[in-house]
């Protein structure tokens, strides 16, 4: 595809992909649990966005993000269940052992990487609607509204859930210390 | 400070950083959708009509509009003989 027309649909696919890849990506880390199979599912729907233009260009911000939304929800419920188990067991503190910013004191590393990894095994055993909403909220940057609103539920509903998750999670890093 | 105060800054902190270590950085976005536009879209440029037109009008009024003698030098040269080893 090349010309004008290319140019405008690339324009529209990089904005969709700027305004809706954190929140998309959100929901699907709290649908899977997972980080790698999150990113292998958001490179697919934007896949399906950048193959289908016509599905949402034109459409105003609030239905070009119930799209996008509709196709991950889809995509999550093909794909995702058959792998989550087994990316599960990849240890969590391996992956977060390579982020360690330089110079910094390798104990408190070590101890910050191990809360963190215990974290993380709390959230994955979170029940899935409450782990979605925290990842829209936590890692999408969403307050208790958005998130109502893309999950179709009162705000009220999302602030229970919210507190309920940090609640259990609570619960989980006192029993893990 | 109360037990409970620490214990949400606690988890606070530790949310933050779970966060931090699982959203995607500025290079991985970036790689993820030059991926993405590097794969051919499917179907056609939805402007392949006016582009395919554009070039056929450009071509008819070009050669209609020319005198006999710059069309004369617009037309493809006849291919050179092939000259024998003589």
């Amino acid at each position: 595809m090349s010309g004008p027309g290319a140019r405008d649909a690339e324009r529209d696919f990089d904005r969709l992909y700027e305004e809706q890849r954190r929140a998309v990506h959100a929901f699907l880390l709290g649908r899977t649990g997972d980080r790698e199979t999150a990113r292998d599912l958001l490179q697919e729907v934007f896949l399906r966005a950048w193959r289908h233009p016509d599905s949402w260009r034109g459409l105003p911000p609030d239905r070009q993000r119930a799209w996008v939304f509709a196709v991950a929800r889809n995509l999550v419920i093909d794909v995702h269940r058959g792998r989550v188990s087994a990316d599960a067991a990849r240890s969590a503190l391996e992956r977060a052992a390579a982020t360690a910013p330089p110079g910094e004191d390798p104990a408190a590393r070590a101890e910050l990487n191990e809360r963190v990894a215990l974290l993380e095994r709390a959230i994955r055993r979170l029940p899935e609607r409450l782990r979605v909403v925290l990842s829209l909220h936590v890692v999408g940057g969403l307050n208790s509204s958005e998130v109502a609103e893309l999950l179709g539920e009162p705000p009220g509903t999302v602030r229970y859930h919210l507190s309920q998750a940090r609640r259990e999670l609570a619960a989980a890093l006192g029993a893990g210390s | 400070m109360s037990d409970q105060q620490l214990r949400d800054e606690d988890l606070d902190g530790l949310l933050g950083e779970w966060a931090a270590r699982s959203r995607l950085t500025a290079g991985e976005a970036e790689a993820l959708r030059l991926a993405v536009v590097r794969t051919r879209p499917a179907g056609l440029d939805p402007a392949w009509w006016a582009t395919l037109m554009g070039q056929v009008s450009a071509t008819v009024i070009q050669a209609t509009a020319l005198p006999d003698g710059a069309r004369a030098a617009l037309r493809p040269l006849r291919p050179l003989a092939v000259l024998g080893p003589g």
